[in-house]
């Protein structure tokens, strides 16, 4: 390819101005009018203004991304992970007729999908085009797929491929059979004598076809149809194709056997030919011709083959039925050179060359650019690689081309797997294609996943599963980050604290427990109680949340009347200085109600702990910080330090003092009793 | 009896049974004609070009857009313009936009806009001629509905205002080396912000101050995360003046001595450089640099790391891989994809090109003898296959013809300041026409473009044209069809 094509983008102003571009995922990027500015200029509107600034979007639309093929991408999904299950656990025993089943279980799914497209073509009238070019695509895929398990991926004792060949003509060609049977569903049984069914147009050509094809019984009871089918000519045609041996891997004749008996074959028909058997039908003739592999008269029905490689696998039915793979490619440009030569074969032609060539190599780069978005490629590439086709080319053409086409096998996993992440719901199979790519497989993991819009609390579940089970932990981390920041932008401080918590991020889980203190204090309850009660061992992330967690444990005891295990907890959180200093005086307050219980709760020893920390907290001149709560938040509301509350401070000072000099001068009296 | 209808592969009998297309009574009674479809004489050359959808979207900026800029995960959008103001879209479901904020970010034109990583919030850097660099946050409004989409509002968290000249380019730097916001002006400085708390975003301390002696245009942060690489930053001069030598600077942050320095002065690029960006690194040893200059340059650094022991910072090894002349002028933007495998280069001559990147990349330099930082090589035979390698495989470029074709897109109310949660009217779609239809193959271009069709731009049937809110795509590549008629 010489030159790269050219898109426009309908919009006047980018062509006047010029255009630049943005990529915004991996095939999807915006194009906008761009006239380039210096800053040295003088800042002025453009020649362009007031204009319509467009952007344009611009994306490729993915043939594989319609619902319809949704099916044809999970089962094949699965076949190719069963595929490396397969090699994983075989380790060296030969899994052929395994992998051979599986290339079977991807036919089958690709005509499944053929069978899919051909229900919704004929039923929906509105994308009917699409899902003919679709089944049009998939024909295709099946077609080429099934050569390439014929020459690579089946064992063929002996290596005769031409029954397969002929099978895979076959199974694709079915115009003259479908006539045949139009034609033997005919009433011509009944009245042969007075009207055979050679009157039908079609008749002699779908007996040259069905020969051609080597579909000797369909030919036979086409023939009998013909009113002068109890002829001599015709039952001498009968006795030639009923006694022409096929060979069969099966059929318990050796190779040389089986040749001995077809020359015997071919000599007699010969024998019987220029004895002028047949002269007398003119058509029966030309079949018996082709039958003993006549050059000229193979030349002669070139039209009723078609194409080259149907023409090429009649020419070696009746010349050649022992040919090897490896003469294929001789034979191919023979048959190709009957057709036009070279410079008038088709993509798919070339492809089909290729295969017969064993330049798989070739034949995966052209598969590469045929429009299925990489899925016949990547499968097909992975099936031969892990059929060692791709290792043989290495001894056959030095290890540069070998590394080339291993190189080749990875790339094309990456790009099939790299566009299936792009898409919103299919990334998960795309992952499971770039686990399989050894060298930057794992890297370009590490670039996608964190990308994939996150959306819902269960998408980002999944994603971050998945990369639990790649050891990304650091893309763990990240979508926990990310999550726990979107939550706390929506005023979600709980929801925010789980997912700091998931990912044990301790900075995040510290700002968010001086968060819930903070409101705490603004609004005197909890938010999220059920979850800061059944913090568990997760508080342990941070300091602060710990602390967050025991006070909340407090407020339980406190509430439950289990006012003696309050109060140890309380003077523990202030003798550990667990607690922030500017939570102190919160904590203070709390005591209050223990000081002035009737029971004694706090003893003289917590009484003196109180103390200590209330002189300690006063001494440090904290208490104007203690009044406005922590100033370092970006959210947080300004609080104005007027007079008024500093002077609640002070009374709120004088009660604590009050009752803690009460409350030790009750407990030292009581402790007293007790030791009388 | 020939068995007809009934092929089955061994193992799948059952399967194939059902999925035989070739049934005769399905496929010949029905519908004839559709046999055509599937006679693989007649299905050869499926393969065609590439074929592009695109949806068009009035960004109501009064003046052309200087810059747009994607968040991480490609779903909101951020425009400037000589207009002075910003604006921020947002992606539905449906893949429409949708404006959700427009306003004035500066009084004079805003050359550059960018996101910052979204574990730091949803927060935009924009630079401007008015000489300074502004850091916006966006607020979710107190009461909204969780989930949903409240009221939300854009705020100037900071005015970086210490460059004394326009402000040519802003970034944020990587994530893993915190929030991090690199400004470059142009007189020749380049200064590295930090927000110390990334929780407080109205807190910016100027790092450091780096001056590079020629006006600055541009400049890139190397996206490896590798522990082994020091935080590289490039910056490109549109200093016009050949004879000032080298216009593309590497600088290397040094953990030992704190501080930013010099390390790199591509030589082999004199002319003057506006644009550069390096390429996502995917496990490669080596960076990937590319440059807008009179041409496109893509250059490969290759840390020495032996070296980093004597000097304390990592030098480079450093080739031209490959340069495009295919603008045949002036190269203004470069922009790499998420994976780094496709470049866009927007050029004078009003094209937009799109590189591929070699899928084959020999592991560049390990057959190297290491002579000197400086030493330039012979190109060896690897690296000019490497080069040739490269393959511009679309280009896009506008034409006015067939914009006056189109009916006009219903027009938005202009959105004053704020003008959050007002539904974008302006989007349509068209099916992008190739100019020149080309009978050759061509390769894919991205990994799902293996081919497909053009068609001609769809037109919207002109009857929606003034009461169409939304569109809706019906299937990929054909007609956009309005659900509300």
């Amino acid at each position: 390819m010489d030159r790269e094509r050219t898109f426009a983008i309908p919009d006047e102003v980018c062509q006047q101005a010029g255009l630049s571009a943005n990529w915004y995922s991996c095939n999807k990027f915006s194009v906008h009018a761009y006239r380039h500015v210096t800053a040295r200029l003088r800042d002025k509107t453009s020649e362009f203004a007031p204009c319509k600034a467009m952007v344009h979007h611009v994306r490729f639309d993915v043939m594989l991304f319609h619902p319809i093929t949704r099916k044809l991408i999970n089962e094949s999904n699965g076949t190719f992970l069963a595929g490396q299950k397969l090699i994983e656990k075989a380790g060296g025993i030969d899994t052929r007729g395994d992998l051979l089943k599986l290339s079977r279980q991807y036919r089958s799914i690709v005509r499944a999908c053929l069978e899919n497209l051909q229900h919704g073509a004929s039923h929906n009238d509105s994308s009917k085009e699409l899902y003919l070019e679709l089944v049009a695509i998939f024909y295709n895929v099946e077609f080429l797929w099934h050569l390439c398990e014929i020459l690579y991926v089946d064992v063929i004792p002996g290596d005769v491929v031409l029954p397969q060949l002929m099978e895979w003509i076959k199974f694709h060609f079915f115009h003259h059979e479908r006539q045949a049977q139009a034609i033997l569903s005919g009433d011509y049984g009944s009245s042969v004598l007075d009207n055979g069914a050679e009157n039908e147009p079609q008749y002699w050509s779908t007996v040259i076809g069905l020969v051609l094809q080597g579909r000797l019984d369909g030919a036979r009871a086409v023939l009998k149809l013909h009113s002068a089918s109890l002829s001599e000519p015709f039952k001498a045609v009968d006795y030639v194709m009923r006694t022409m041996p096929l060979y069969n891997v099966f059929g318990g004749l050796s190779l040389t056997e089986f040749s001995m008996r077809w020359k015997g074959w071919q000599n007699e028909t010969s024998c019987k030919l220029q004895a002028g058997t047949f002269s007398s039908r003119k058509e029966l003739e030309l079949i018996i011709t082709l039958m003993v592999g006549n050059a000229e008269a193979f030349l002669e029905v070139k039209d009723h083959c078609g194409t080259w490689y149907q023409f090429m696998a009649s020419w070696l039915l009746y010349t050649e039925p022992t040919v090897k793979s490896f003469d294929l490619s001789y034979h191919a440009h023979q048959c190709i050179a009957k057709f036009g030569g070279i410079s008038r074969l088709k993509h798919s032609d070339l492809i089909l060359l290729a295969l017969m060539e064993s330049d798989l190599y070739q034949a995966i780069r052209l598969i590469e650019q045929t429009s299925e978005n990489g899925w016949f490629a990547a499968h097909l590439t992975n099936l031969l690689h892990q059929c060692g086709c791709l290792n043989i080319l290495e001894n056959q053409q030095g290890s540069q081309t070998a590394s080339l086409a291993i190189d080749l096998h990875e790339q094309l996993l990456l790009d099939y797997g790299t566009l299936l992440m792009s898409h919103h719901s299919l990334w998960q199979v795309g992952i499971s294609y770039l686990d399989y790519c050894p060298k930057e497989g794992r890297a370009r993991i590490e670039v996608l996943l964190p990308t994939l819009p996150l959306g819902s609390e269960a998408r980002a579940l999944k994603i971050i599963q998945a990369a639990r089970e790649r050891d990304l932990h650091h893309i763990v981390a990240s979508i926990c980050k990310i999550m726990g920041m979107r939550s706390y932008q929506q005023q979600r401080l709980g929801n925010a604290l789980t997912w700091a918590l998931q990912s044990q991020d301790a900075g995040f889980a510290t700002y968010l427990a001086n968060k819930f203190l903070e409101l705490y204090s603004q609004e005197g309850k909890f938010h999220s109680m059920d979850l800061l009660d059944n913090l568990g061992s997760c508080m342990l992330v941070s300091d602060r949340l710990t602390f967050l967690g025991k006070y909340c444990e407090f407020h339980q005891l406190y509430q439950s009347g289990e006012f003696r295990d309050a109060a140890v907890l309380l003077v523990t959180l202030l003798a550990s200085r667990l607690a922030p200093k500017s939570f102190w005086m919160t904590l203070l307050t709390d005591a209050l109600p223990l000081l002035e219980s009737n029971d004694i709760v706090l003893t003289s020893e917590d009484t003196y702990e109180l103390l200590n920390s209330m002189e300690e907290l006063l001494g440090d001149g904290h208490i104007s910080d203690i009044v406005s709560t922590t100033g370092s938040d970006k959210m947080a509301p300004v609080h104005d330090q007027s007079a008024n509350t500093n002077s609640i401070m002070g009374e709120k000072v004088k009660l604590i003092r009050l009752a803690l000099a009460r409350n030790l001068a009750r407990s030292l009296n009581h402790e007293g009793c007790l030791m009388d | 009896m020939i068995g007809l209808a009934q092929r089955p592969l061994p193992g799948n009998t059952q399967h194939l049974q059902e999925t035989d297309i070739h049934g005769p009574s399905r496929i010949q009674t029905r519908n004839p004609s559709k046999r055509a479809a599937v006679d693989p004489a007649e299905l050869q050359d499926v393969v065609a070009g590439a074929m592009f959808e695109a949806q068009s979207i009035n960004a109501e900026h009064k003046d052309l857009i200087h810059d747009v800029a994607y968040d991480f995960y490609g779903q909101r959008m951020a425009t400037c313009s000589s207009d002075q103001f910003v604006k921020v879209w947002d992606q539905d479901e449906h893949e429409n936009w949708h404006l959700t904020a427009s306003w004035k970010a500066h009084s004079g034109s805003v050359w550059k806009v960018t996101w910052a990583h979204p574990e730091f919030g949803q927060v935009l850097a924009t630079c401007s001629f008015d000489r300074t660099a502004a850091v916006w946050e966006e607020i979710v409004g107190e009461g909204s509905v969780p989930g949903e989409r409240g009221m939300r509002h854009w705020v100037r968290r900071t005015n970086l205002v210490d460059s004394r000249t326009s402000v040519t380019d802003v970034k944020f730097a990587p994530k893993s080396l915190g929030l991090l916001l690199a400004t470059c002006s142009a007189d020749g400085v380049v200064r590295i912000y930090e927000a110390p708390d990334v929780m407080n975003l109205s807190q910016w301390t100027l790092q450091h101050e780096v001056s590079c002696k020629l006006p600055c245009s541009c400049l890139s942060w190397n996206p490896s995360f590798n522990r082994l690489h020091h935080p590289v930053l490039a910056v490109g001069s549109d200093d016009s003046n050949t004879a000032n030598g080298g216009k593309v600077f590497i600088y290397e942050f040094s953990e030992n001595s704190r501080r930013w320095s010099k390390t790199e002065t591509l030589a082999g690029v004199t002319e003057a450089v506006h644009d550069i960006a390096f390429a996502p690194n995917l496990g490669r040893s080596y960076h990937l640099l590319a440059i807008a200059t009179n041409n496109v340059r893509i250059v490969t650094l290759k840390p020495l790391l032996d070296n980093t022991i004597q000097s304390a910072l990592t030098r480079f090894d450093i080739h031209t891989v490959a340069q495009f002349e295919e603008h045949n002028s002036t190269v203004w933007r470069v922009c790499w994809n998420i994976t780094g495998t496709i470049l866009a280069s927007s050029g004078d001559d009003g094209f937009v090109r799109l590189w591929k990147v070699p899928t084959e990349q020999p592991e560049l330099f390990t057959f190297l003898p290491w002579t000197g930082a400086n030493t330039r090589f012979e190109l060896p035979l690897f690296l000019a296959n490497y080069m040739n390698n490269w393959k511009c495989v679309a280009a896009l470029k506008g034409d006015g013809t067939q914009a006056q074709s189109e009916p006009s897109a219903p027009a938005a109310p202009s959105g004053g300041v704020e003008n959050s949660n007002q539904s974008s009217t302006t989007s349509r779609s068209v099916a992008l026409g190739s100019i020149q239809s080309l009978t050759e193959t061509v390769p894919g271009l991205f990994p799902g473009s293996k081919g497909g069709r053009c068609i001609q731009p769809t037109s919207l049937p002109p009857s929606c044209a003034d009461c169409v809110q939304i569109w809706e795509p019906v299937s990929p590549g054909t007609l956009w069809a309005c659900p509300g008629i």
